[in-house]
């Protein structure tokens, strides 16, 4: 039979598959959803499953289970059969709740199927009241195989549906909750969002209940039934119970000692495609345990608590206000129910549960899914085990701790609290969490940079830069507070002052009004530990509130103040005095400021309505007359200082009949202001805590002296008499000084004219467009320098031009101005210009600037002539630091042989073109010449070759080449790469130059000195665009100069250096047989080299007697190139010497490869050198052309003063 | 027919073997130079004069009969600056400099390509690789004092110890060292006072230097 039964539901199961399978879609695993229905693909029958969001797959056993949720087959997906053997099989789906009665096949009853299997029995009468007469109708059957998905309840009465039952009550469907409410559906989109048939709806028969929350959107399509729910509609907040809820424990508490933050369920709340905010949660305690065993619950995301804690009530459950739990749209958000333990045997064995009992437990604005209640694992309380403690202290730093002390607003790292953390033996702590909460009736803003700082080890452990909800949370779970058992740590919480809260208090608690907001663990059971108070601030948790002092002012006079100076007779507002407001912490509202104005000569009566400014010139107090000088006078206007330093500025009315040379001074008395803090109300002194009323002491203007206005004109002494060339445009000719400072006020100049005064003739054409630069307004605190627009043309030239300006040009009488006179230069005619503005009544024409009055105008300077020139000169002279006479080794390059200065007057020059010549025979010698200007190559990157004539022609582009004004020169170099061996000539000479008014070098002087000429090239003024004339290209630059080349070089195949080598000896030696005396080195670069003749001279006080062999040898003794016989004192001889040209002959020539260092030693008998003597050797002849002589491969013998090296000095002997 | 096979497969093996044979014979290679006709390559978009046409067949019959005759190994280098090959000359150059290490005019040619083409940090260590060498060689100041007067500004100071050490060390040349003191101190270091004194030594050395004595006179002025 079983058999049988079984058969049968297989056969069941597979024959109502049968007809799906034809119509199924094929759809691939990884395109699957939450809420997919979905079978295999494998050609053949298969069952349709669930696809939930738990990623499992529930079977659909039967039809009508299937038919229950659903009315066709178009939704199901057909995916591989490996791809639905990944998806795990979790369970059955069963029945939709509230949809069809289902009865099973041998189990008596029929009964209405409510949320997660669960089914109650309903007789058949009270079908009859709830469902209709026809309610047998809807009955449909379940194999018995089944009846295992489902769980029996109780049974239904006539009086209420069941639980997931759809309700009509007049036009509108209610949901029936699990409470027994009824949720309206708000309208048919949210009846088709949750899948429901109109099949299932009822028509009300009873009485209706409580209506719970409306129906929005997608909340009851939960085909798993629990498994892991449906897609979460919009709107909507789904809950369950988190897979990584903890496990079943047993949690220690006892007497002694009870755990805290014991964490007994994660919650998910996953939100649809809308963000979510939980306001509101209500947490049950269920189990077979005592809400006493539970001193507080507490809500955790992660390790920050949300919320206070909270006991539990009557109904065991605890209630949470004013919550922010933020879920993210398509995103979840895990809470942890925990709860601290009550100190107390009395619960062992408690089995303790916490949980979400219904939707209605949590508040929020979303609709609530989910299957109720959501209930983690059970906790056992065991008392066998007394786990640490954690005692709190008032630490010795924390004097604040219970103490008022004050804290002024602008004060930084305040110690508010400092608790002492003691473990007890039982285990150590471990701290990995803090929780600072403000105090007081500040704001959160008055504070910042909220520090938790680690006294014991005096190290900042981490630092809030401002506080959030009135609360800083220190995470220290990375890097957790070790306490070993029986020791303390000591923490305070530092705070800066944020410059505001003054009459506000502030402090921080370590409590939340119920419980220590400090996670701490045990080190060694690892279970939270609740903190007990010792005598760290008060019992109730609270620390005691700081009060914010509050704001006071000073003030001092302003840098901003107007110097001692000139105030017009009938200025209007003209300021005295300006002074610095310095408020702290808080703005400070003045309400009297009382203020003296002190007059020499003048009556009171000529200084009137004195008022104050702002730093934005607002009227703030005032205006008022003083009525006797230098007594002091209430300014009444109310205005409010800020926080921070700000200028204010007392101004006043000067009379028109003032007379020159009385005085107006402005003050304050000390103690002038009266004032009270905007936030304080308390009376305003010079610090917080003082009775100083500001300011400390008077304040006075500077020395204002009544004049009218003035402006000095005075034609610049610059530009100094000079040259400026024709075509220049915007050349300056002259600089305009504007002073008003003499005067009492700005003035304002509505023209000025300016004189011209020729240097031959009287045609003014060859200077035009006159243009007046500098700044328009020197009062406007912005600095300019542009073309002053004038209302007139300045374009045409005359002995004098007047600008008549746009906008009349402001000069401050605290800020000279200066103009510039600039114009373009379009012919030499007057041949010079001087410009200035001449002592002429109305060539300046202006006024005060406030009172419009005449203004005293003094005008000097006569100005400096500007010569014109047609065009620049070019002068071109020697470098100084030309080579000196030099000998080159052929196949060199790069060889520096010459270099030139350049330089122009009046204008650049561009020079484009010239000629490097050479002494004639030095044709075939060079193989490429190259020019540099100031260090670099230019012309032809491969330099030039030498014509027949030994000369190269030099072309360059426009630009390449500019010769700026003098005192700037230019250096031009020409180097020399030098022919092979094969091809120059050795013991050739060489010189090289700039090509004279030939091109070639028929005008140089001899030997690098100059000759009379000029030098062939093409150059052209930059500004006038006229050619240089050549004739005038030399060292003077006009009329006749002097050109110049080069000193005579000399050129060879090879050369030898010959120098002191740095081993030669030197220093104390003593007198002996074969002693060295002086050591050479004989390089050979480019050829061979062979010695022809070498002679050394003897120096010192030294008589030498030793009559042994002399020689020239290796520095090792082992080669000898020459004896000196015995029987003669050689080394005291004037000179020895080897000369092969004298008929003599080395033993072995000293022959030295290209390339190559040979070094030689002269060794000999200085026997007869006594203490304190002195011997020296210097190579060179008794007469300056012998000393060396050498040939090279071409066996040229050389004997040139310039190859020789000499003299080579060696060391000073000493005996 | 077969007459005719025969002979085309002879034929092929013939030129076969003379290709292989060609394979194997040996090429003239310098050590560590490489191959002797790759080393008479010259890259260069210049036209040859005719002297340089020459001076490389002249080269060219050199190596054939000693591929490591240095002084033709040395001309090909010129030969190669010469025409703007720049990157086969340095490579020349710098294998000649490992040959003779004491050789400065391999040195010499490398620090005027270097300073032609703008790398004044090679061209200086060139120049001052030759005055370790033989600090006599004069053209090495003129270089340095270009190299530190126009491109490497900020390493002026090191100059002096070096200009003050040819001075004291190579009488001979003093005029030379004189004039380059001279607008050492003035020009480079800026240093009026040290530049007035060594204008006057300058002078004293050679009274003649009229521009020596200009400069003097406004050094004085200042």
């Amino acid at each position: 039979m079983k058999k049988l039964f079984t058969i049968g539901v297989v056969l069941t199961t597979i024959l109502w598959t049968m007809g799906v399978a034809a119509f199924i879609p094929v759809a691939s695993a990884t395109a699957l959803e939450p809420g997919d229905l979905i079978m295999k693909d494998d050609g053949s029958s298969s069952a349709v499953y669930f696809y939930a969001a738990d990623g499992d797959r529930y079977m659909f056993s039967t039809a009508n289970t299937y038919f229950s949720w659903y009315e066709g087959f178009d939704a199901i997906k057909k995916i591989d059969v490996d791809d639905l053997a990944a998806i795990d099989l979790a369970g059955n789906v069963v029945v939709r709740p509230g949809s069809n009665l289902i009865e099973f096949e041998s189990v008596s009853g029929v009964y209405a199927v409510e949320p997660e299997g669960l089914i109650r029995e309903v007789a058949a009468d009270v079908a009859e009241d709830l469902y209709g007469a026809d309610w047998a109708d809807g009955v449909v059957l379940i194999q018995d195989g089944f009846y295992t998905d489902y769980t029996v309840g109780s049974a239904l009465d006539a009086d209420a549906y069941g639980e997931g039952t759809l309700v009509q009550e007049d036009s509108t469907v209610y949901y029936v909750n699990a409470d027994g409410s009824w949720s309206a559906v708000e309208d048919e989109d949210a009846f088709d969002a949750n899948g429901w048939n109109w099949d299932y709806v009822v028509t009300n028969t009873v009485t209706m209940p409580s209506a719970g929350a409306a129906i929005t959107g997608t909340m009851y399509n939960d085909t798993s039934q629990g498994g892991g729910g449906g897609e979460v509609g919009d709107g909507a907040l789904t809950v369950s119970l988190s897979s990584g809820t903890p496990a079943t424990d047993d949690f220690p508490t006892n007497a002694t000692n009870a755990a805290a933050n014991l964490a007994f369920t994660d919650v998910t709340f996953a939100a649809g495609s809308d963000p979510v905010t939980i306001t509101g949660l209500k947490v049950t305690r269920t189990g077979l345990s005592s809400d006493a065993a539970i001193s507080y619950v507490k809500l955790f995301d992660d390790l920050t608590q949300l919320g206070t804690s909270q006991s539990l009530n009557s109904v065991h459950q605890a209630s949470f206000n004013s919550l922010s739990i933020e879920v993210p749209a398509n995103g979840t958000k895990t809470i942890t129910l925990a709860a601290d333990m009550t100190a107390s045997a009395t619960y062992n064995g408690n089995i303790i549960m916490l949980g979400i009992d219904s939707a209605d437990d949590i508040t929020t604005d979303a609709s609530i899914g989910g299957n109720f209640p959501v209930v983690g694992n059970s906790m056992t309380l065991n008392t066998g085990v007394t786990i640490g403690s954690a005692t709190l202290y008032n630490g010795p730093l924390g004097t604040r701790n219970g103490t008022d002390l004050t804290v002024d607003t602008d004060a930084e790292d305040i110690r508010f609290v400092q608790v002492k953390i003691t473990a007890g033996s039982q285990e150590g702590l471990v701290i990995k969490q803090l929780t600072a909460i403000k105090n007081g009736t500040c704001a959160d803003a008055d504070l910042e940079n909220i520090e938790l700082y680690n006294d014991t080890t005096g190290a900042t452990v981490a630092t809030v830069a401002s506080l959030s909800n009135g609360k800083a949370i220190y995470d220290l779970s990375a890097s957790p507070i070790e306490v070993e058992k029986g020791k303390s740590v000591e923490l305070s919480i530092l705070a800066d002052m944020a410059g505001t809260g003054a009459g506000r208090t502030a402090t921080f608690d370590i409590h939340d009004g119920a419980a220590y907001t400090m996670l701490i663990d045990g080190a060694s059971y690892g279970y939270g530990i609740t903190p007990s108070r010792n005598n760290f601030c008060a019992s109730a948790g609270t620390c005691t509130a700081q009060t914010i002092n509050q704001g006071y002012l000073t003030l001092s006079l302003s840098s901003a103040t107007p110097a001692t100076g000139y105030v017009a007779p009938g200025a209007s507002q003209a300021p005295l005095l300006t002074f610095d407001y310095t408020a702290a912490g808080e703005p400070l509202n003045v309400t009297n400021t009382a203020v003296k104005i002190t007059v020499a000569t003048a009556t009171i009566g000529q200084v009137t309505n004195v008022t104050l400014y702002d730093g934005d010139d607002n009227v703030v107090a005032g205006p008022q007359d003083p009525a006797t000088s230098g007594t002091a006078f209430n300014l009444t206007d109310a205005y409010t200082v800020p926080v921070g330093t700000t200028q204010y500025t007392l101004k006043a009315d000067i009379a028109s009949d003032t007379s020159s040379s009385d005085t107006v001074i402005a003050s304050m008395a000390a103690g002038a202001v009266t004032a009270k803090g905007a936030n304080s109300g308390k009376t305003t002194y010079t610090t917080s805590s003082g009775s100083t009323v500001p300011p400390a002491s008077a304040v006075t203007g500077k020395t204002q002296t009544v004049k009218a206005a003035a402006l000095t004109v005075n034609t610049a002494a610059t530009p100094v008499a000079g040259n400026l060339v024709v075509n220049a445009q915007d050349a300056v000719f002259a600089y305009f000084d504007l002073d008003a400072s003499t005067g009492g006020e700005d003035v304002k100049i509505s023209s000025i004219t300016v004189t011209d005064t020729l240097g031959a003739g009287s045609d003014y054409s060859g200077v035009r467009n006159l243009e007046l630069w500098g700044d328009p307004d020197t009062t406007d605190g912005t600095t300019e320098n542009i073309r002053l627009e004038t209302t007139s043309a300045t374009a045409t030239n005359a002995a004098t031009v007047a600008f008549t300006f746009k906008n009349p040009l402001i000069v401050s009488k605290s800020m000279a101005s200066q103009l510039t006179l600039k114009a373009d230069i379009v012919s030499t005619t007057g041949t010079s210009h001087t410009f200035n503005i001449a002592n002429t009544a109305a060539h300046v024409v202006a006024t005060g600037y406030d009172t419009g009055n005449a203004v005293t105008e003094t005008t000097t300077g006569s100005g400096q002539a500007q010569t014109i020139q047609s065009v620049g000169t070019l002068l071109v002279q020697v470098s100084a630091d030309r080579p000196s006479q030099a000998q080159f080794v052929a196949g060199t390059t790069g060889n520096h042989l010459m270099s030139y200065k350049f330089k122009t007057t009046y204008e650049e020059i561009d020079v484009t073109d010239f000629y490097i010549a050479t002494t004639a025979s030095a044709n075939a010698d060079v193989s490429r010449v190259k020019v540099y200007l100031d260090g670099e190559l230019i012309g032809q990157e491969n330099g030039y070759a030498l014509d027949n004539g030994g000369d190269a022609h030099v072309v360059l582009d426009s630009g390449t080449f500019i010769v700026p004004v003098g005192p700037s020169y230019k250096t031009l170099s020409i180097k020399v790469d030098f022919a092979s061996k094969a091809n120059l000539t050795d013991a050739d000479t060489l010189e090289i130059g700039f090509g004279d008014s030939d091109g070639d070098d028929s005008e140089w002087g001899a030997t690098g000195g100059t000759g009379a000429g000029s030098y062939l090239m093409v150059a052209t003024g930059v500004s006038s665009g006229t050619a240089i004339a050549a004739s005038t290209i030399h060292d003077d630059g006009a009329g006749a100069g002097l050109v110049s080349a080069s000193y005579v070089h000399y050129l060879y195949d090879g050369v030898l250096v010959a120098s002191l080598s740095e081993d030669s000896p030197t220093g104390t030696t003593s007198p002996g047989t074969n002693m060295e005396v002086i050591r050479l080195d004989l390089a050979a670069i480019g050829d061979d080299i062979t010695l022809e003749d070498l002679e050394v001279v003897k120096s010192g006080t030294c008589t030498v007697t030793g009559t042994t062999v002399a020689a020239w040898k290796s520095p090792d003794g082992q080669t000898t190139y020459e004896s000196f016989t015995a029987g003669t004192a050689w080394l005291n001889e004037t000179s020895v010497s080897v000369s092969v040209n004298g008929g003599d002959a080395f033993t072995k020539d000293i022959e030295i490869p290209a390339g190559t260092t040979k070094t030689i030693s002269l060794f000999g008998d200085t026997n007869g050198c006594t203490a304190a003597e002195t011997l020296g050797f210097t190579v060179s002849g008794s007469d300056i052309t012998s000393g060396i002589e050498w040939e090279n491969a071409e066996a040229n013998d050389v004997d040139a003063v310039i190859t020789k090296n000499l003299p080579i000095t060696g060391g000073t002997l000493k005996y | 027919m077969k007459k005719i096979i025969y002979l085309a497969i002879v034929i092929v093996v013939v030129l076969f073997g003379i290709y292989f044979v060609w394979q194997a014979v040996d090429r003239p290679e310098i050590e560590g130079f490489g191959d002797v006709d790759e080393l008479l390559q010259v890259n260069t978009t210049y036209a040859w004069t005719d002297e340089q046409k020459q001076e490389y067949e002249e080269i060219k019959a050199e190596l054939a009969q000693d591929p490591e005759n240095y002084s033709a190994l040395l001309n090909l280098a010129g030969l190669k600056q010469g025409l703007v090959d720049y990157d086969g000359a340095l490579f020349l150059y710098s294998k000649l400099h490992e040959i003779k290490p004491d050789d400065i005019m391999p040195l010499n040619n490398m620090g005027s390509i270097y300073y032609d083409t703008k790398q004044h940090e090679q061209a200086e260590a060139a120049q001052l690789a030759i005055i370790d060498i033989n600090y006599k060689w004069s053209n090495s100041y003129q270089e340095l004092m270009a190299i530190y007067r126009w491109h490497l500004k900020d390493k002026r100071d090191t100059f002096e110890e070096k200009l003050l050490y040819f001075y004291n060390n190579a009488p001979e040349y003093n005029e030379t060292s004189l004039t380059l003191l001279a607008v050492y101190y003035d020009e480079l270091m800026e240093d009026t006072e040290k530049a007035i004194e060594w204008h006057e030594k300058a002078l004293e050395f050679n009274p003649n230097n009229t521009e020596m004595e200009t400069r003097l006179n406004e050094l004085k002025s200042q």
